[in-house]
């Protein structure tokens, strides 16, 4: 069954990037560019994934993740958080917030289909040739 | 992955954040403390950082790396915005803007004031000296050949189901680095059942691992745990240490390998590109559906056609002709795009031009969603840099004069861009001094533009600054002696199609008004016949058309005729001799005269006859065949004919210059045969 992920940034080029790769590996993939979007794309379908930037507009990722965790149909829900704070700090406030995980910036898209698959414990298509970045 | 696509888009969008870092950077300086624009300026920053690393474009994510440690700091309030500290942030924009463009080009050029940038932000911030190797994406260490056997104990934490985690994922991430030699669950932790709450996480276990991994890669497995007490990984056999340093080595080898491959990744985008509004596209598509559907109507009719049909026919040719041409119309506005992608770069060049003569200077941007072709808005930023580079230093005055005339001190520049019939006007106005007539005059009788007997009108005085070689600055400065004049100006906007005015008031201030057409690729033409050719002339140049009277046509001794139009005497101009083309009738009387007006100029062209009015796409000569004075290019005719395109300015430039006798060879050898089979190559 195809899942559904959905991707939350601010930044055209990071959603399209993201896009493309889970497209790639199957996936649905829905969008929003802001905390605030991203909420309301979780009454447009079934979500099984989240995958959100911190930093953004009018709601950041951290107060999404949260108000995300509040829905009864989301409180299991993966949810991955995009960061380039390597520090230890992030990955905390994200865990508090109820983040399942965390990718730091920059990564491969190999990387990220690997960490999605992980989370919702599907099987990762056999490792191809690693795309160049 | 192709990701050539995704490395156009973020150039775009690059381009975007740098003019809203811009905008807020300005917005920052009259209202330092608001953190709402800080957070922004920290997000532009942010976001370019993150992606451009993504696409390995190491120059600008390096420099962007520095730039959001400053930021950050100014976000935190640890450092203050002051004046040095904003005229580096605005350098460090420029900086930015030029690393993108060699991204773009897949170049990374080692600029002197990169290194100078860098070295001020750090003293700015007195951040930790930050390597290329920091935004490097941590690849995966190879595995080592050797097996090790582990002993690993997790115990994960209550709520991990609560951050939809499930436990066993991290069981299976670690089966996949290996092979589980034995599981024991921990079932110590588990409560009695009324304790018990079902969303909580109670078990535990003890693996026996055997792995080729390193113990770190394998605590790599749970990093997502959050919490290293829950995870205990010791190695049962005694290599540990000598696999854990064969990691070490090998890891900058493939590092290094992987940042070569990306270096040559990046392509020459060149050609550039377009972003549409998504409901202009859906339009678009809408019309080309209605058209698909009155095809298919046509299609059906014309398959079993007899003559009761025809009034079907031609009302589906008729609502086909309409959708037509109604496409064609909103394709044109895919090419126009707002405006305000150029005004933006205004507010920065203001506030440095003006800091550069020491004047105050406020500048207002109205019209900025006003929309206009993307070739326009790319050739018309020098003349309005320039008209803004004018108006602070020639126009507006110092904060002492202007406050000795009652006025405030601080001077207004006013950027205006709106759209009238089938114009885009931009206006440009400042509450400066004025054009200074007499200095105008002065200068002009100097340089020999015009004698110092010749009374002058007001709009013959500040028509002299467009003139060439014109320049009434006392003393060069560095802002505008640069030697480029008005007259520049007003060319680049006459290649562009449209004209420019000057209005000026003593003490006032002056404006100057754009006219440009909104497209470049069409336009309303008049059809004229001239002997078997048809030529097209612009409807806009067109003043009035009539039918000589007899006497009228006057030959002067130089040998130019001129004919009597309400008792102005207008250059004469006989389009079959210019063309070399055989008329109906070398007489005036018996054909038409069109009237054609160029910057106040007229002159009056004798054709054979009117033909119909029509919208034309213009078709560029010289790409096809060669640049003809007189003719600004070629259109294709309903009928498939070919037709020239008449440049007015070009025409009455022509009558100015010295006639030929009667007897003298067509201007023009060149036969439209020939540009007929120029444009079908």
């Amino acid at each position: 069954m195809t899942k559904t992920a959905l991707i939350v940034d601010d930044s055209t080029t990071m959603r399209r990037m993201i896009g493309l790769t889970l497209r790639e590996a199957g996936f649905a993939v829905l969008e929003g560019a802001n905390g605030k979007e991203g909420l309301g794309q979780l009454d447009a379908a079934p979500v099984d994934i989240i995958v959100t930037d911190v930093h953004m507009p009018l709601m950041d990722g951290l107060s999404m993740v949260q108000a995300v965790r509040q829905r009864q149909d989301h409180r299991f829900t993966p949810i991955l958080i995009l960061t380039t704070e390597k520090s230890d700090d992030m990955k905390q406030r994200g865990k508090q917030a109820g983040a399942s995980g965390w990718i730091v910036k920059p990564f491969n898209p190999r990387q990220l289909h690997e960490v999605v698959c992980r989370l919702l414990r599907m099987p990762c298509a056999p490792s191809g040739e690693t795309p160049t970045l | 992955m192709n990701l050539d696509p995704v490395i156009q888009g973020f150039i775009d969008e690059a381009g975007d954040l740098l003019s809203d870092f811009e905008a807020a950077l300005l917005e920052l300086e009259g209202d330092p403390g608001n953190s709402e624009t800080l957070n922004r300026i920290f997000r532009c920053a942010h976001t370019i950082k993150g992606n451009s690393a993504m696409l390995g474009m190491d120059g600008v994510a390096g420099f962007t790396h520095v730039l959001e440690d400053l930021l950050d700091k100014l976000r935190k309030r640890e450092l203050g915005l002051t004046p040095p500290l904003m005229n580096t942030l605005l350098r460090s924009l420029d900086a930015l803007k030029e690393l993108l463009n060699d991204a773009k080009q897949g170049k990374f050029i080692d600029h002197a004031w990169h290194e100078e940038l860098l070295r001020d932000f750090r003293s700015f911030a007195a951040c930790d000296d930050v390597t290329r190797a920091d935004i490097e994406p941590q690849s995966p260490a190879p595995p080592i050949a050797a097996e090790t056997l582990y002993e690993i104990y997790f115990s994960p934490p209550a709520e991990v189901m609560r951050r939809g985690l499930d436990p066993l994922q991290f069981l299976q991430a670690l089966a996949d680095k290996g092979e589980f030699l034995q599981v024991t669950p921990d079932l110590s932790r588990i409560p009695p059942l009324a304790e018990m709450k079902v969303e909580n996480c109670y078990l535990a276990w003890t693996i026996w691992h055997s792995s080729k991994h390193s113990k770190r890669e394998l605590e790599g497995c749970f990093e997502f745990i959050g919490d290293p007490a829950s995870v205990t990984i010791e190695a049962l056999s005694f290599d540990d240490g000598q696999s854990e340093s064969r990691t070490q080595a090998s890891a900058p080898a493939t590092n290094n390998g992987k940042v070569e491959s990306r270096n040559s990744k990046p392509e020459v985008l060149e050609g550039g590109s377009i972003r549409v509004a998504i409901d202009k596209v859906d339009k678009l598509i809408n019309l080309v559906g209605e058209l698909v559907i009155t095809q298919s109507i046509i299609a059906q009719v014309v398959a079993n056609y007899s003559a009761e049909k025809h009034e079907i026919l031609a009302e589906a040719v008729a609502q086909m002709d309409r959708h037509a041409r109604d496409l064609h119309e909103r394709v044109l506005t895919v090419r126009m795009i707002p405006i305000k992608t150029l005004f933006s770069r205004f507010p920065r060049l203001v506030r440095d031009l003006a800091a550069a003569v020491d004047k105050q200077v406020a500048l207002d941007i109205l019209g900025e969603e006003t929309e206009l072709d993307k070739t326009v808005i790319e050739k018309i930023g020098d003349p309005l840099t320039h008209l803004i580079r004018n108006a602070i230093d020639h126009g507006i005055e110092p904060v002492e004069d202007r406050e000795a005339a009652g006025k405030p001190a601080s001077g207004t520049i006013r950027i205006e861009a709106y759209q009238q019939g089938g114009n885009i006007h931009i206006d440009i106005a400042d509450d400066g001094k004025g054009l200074d007539r007499d200095k105008i005059v002065a200068k002009a009788i100097q340089n020999g533009l015009v004698s110092a007997d010749q009374p002058l009108t007001d709009e013959e005085v500040q028509g002299l600054i467009f003139r060439p070689g014109f320049s009434t600055a006392a003393k060069v400065t560095e802002l505008s002696g640069r030697g480029v004049g008005m007259d520049v100006v007003k060319r680049n906007v006459e290649t562009l199609g449209g004209s420019i005015t000057i209005q000026s008031e003593p003490r006032k201030g002056t404006r100057f008004r754009i006219k440009l057409p909104l497209t470049l690729a069409i336009m309303d033409g008049q059809a004229l016949q001239v002997g078997e050719q048809i030529y097209i002339l612009p409807l806009v140049a067109i003043t009035e058309s009539i039918c000589p009277t007899r006497g009228s046509v006057h030959r002067l001794t130089s040998g130019a005729e001129v004919i009597m139009i309400r008792d102005k005497a207008l250059p004469l101009l006989r389009l079959h001799r210019i063309f070399g083309v055989r008329p109906k009738s070398e007489d005036p009387t018996q054909g038409l005269v069109v009237i054609v007006e160029y910057e106040g100029r007229q002159a009056a062209l004798f054709v054979d006859e009117l033909l119909a009015q029509q919208q034309v796409v213009i078709k560029s000569l010289e790409s096809n065949f060669s640049k003809v004075d007189g003719v600004a290019g070629a259109t294709i005719l309903g009928d498939g004919r070919v037709a020239l395109i008449l440049d007015v300015p070009g025409l009455v430039l022509l009558s100015k210059t010295p006639p030929r006798s009667e007897t003298a060879e067509p201007r023009y050898k060149t036969t439209l045969e020939e540009s007929n089979n120029a444009m079908v190559q």
